[in-house]
């Protein structure tokens, strides 16, 4: 139990570390881009002369409309991420054994005059 | 088979579908994505330790003679730590329920809004190399689990045709 703890102790600190390297690096950055929108969501200007757009009217900060709650569109991204995974897991697999394939076919070493042979068992 | 490789198939099973349900926020809002993932992080130490005794066995001998995988696996694992770290990072740091909930303002960062969707798909990206290079042991402890299911049923079946 010790034991566990230690080394959780251990991981947290590392995780925190490495946070505060990338917190650090990235607050750097940040101050040297601020915001295009200083509130934080984008403004948008109603024209001159022309009937208030009522659908800007509780409107959402930039980039907040794929986060809102939406099954269908939750659904198909989860979907697709999915297929995307599929597709990654499916070439590593496929490279992978090729690469076995191409380890097994190669020919073996041979050194001093010792023949090495391939267990075919 | 032993039940350490069993909880850590149900364990990395749980957190690959928890991963894909929190790189999509609309399907679950906001409010539930951020509680959610800030409870799977305990998740994903718990995954880390259970692989602990690797790391440090691959860890000291990583600049000596090693088979190649391990080192690919290493340094794949090293670069998934970053990612995720980074991650959940960025993802406190434009918190909108569970910072402000702790009583922490909510901070718009559109730089840290940026981090955290280029981080969350790299992740990704290395999730799926990742599971690619286990999916050996993947399928092995599948076939395993669900075997023993299969042949307990098999047996309780033939258990039940006997009492008839």
């Amino acid at each position: 139990m010790f034991k566990v703890l230690l080394r959780a102790s251990i991981l947290i600190i590392v995780v925190f570390l490495t946070g505060l390297a990338i917190y650090w690096l990235g607050q750097r950055q940040a101050m040297a881009s601020p915001s295009p929108f200083p509130e934080g969501r984008a403004v948008f200007a109603r024209p001159e002369g022309r009937p208030p757009f009522e659908r800007f009217e509780g409107r959402e900060g930039f980039g907040e409309r794929g986060e809102r709650f939406s099954l269908t569109r939750g659904l198909s991204g989860l979907i697709g991420r999915f297929v995307m995974v599929a597709i990654i897991v499916a070439v590593v697999i496929g490279l992978g054994r090729l690469m076995r394939l191409a380890l097994v076919s190669a020919p073996l070493p041979q050194s001093n005059g010792i023949v090495v042979h391939r267990d075919e068992g | 088979m032993n039940l350490k490789a069993r909880t850590r198939f149900w364990l990395d099973l749980f957190l690959f579908i928890s991963f894909l349900v929190f790189m999509e926020p609309a399907l679950t809002g906001i409010p539930i994505h951020e509680w959610l993932a800030t409870a799977a992080i305990l998740t994903f130490l718990i995954h880390i330790l259970t692989q602990w005794d690797w790391i440090i066995a691959v860890g000291k001998r990583f600049f000596q003679k090693l088979f190649h995988q391990s080192r690919l696996n290493f340094v794949l694992d090293l670069l998934l730590l970053l990612s995720m770290t980074t991650v959940i990072l960025s993802g406190f740091l434009i918190s909108r329920s569970v910072l402000p909930a702790l009583g922490i303002p909510e901070a718009r960062n559109f730089f840290w809004r940026r981090i955290h969707d280029a981080s969350a798909n790299l992740t990704l990206l290395i999730v799926a190399v990742h599971v690619g290079l286990h999916w050996d042991w993947i399928v092995n402890t599948a076939k395993r689990i669900f075997g023993r299911l299969g042949r307990k049923q098999n047996f309780s079946q033939a258990a039940a045709k006997l009492e008839r």
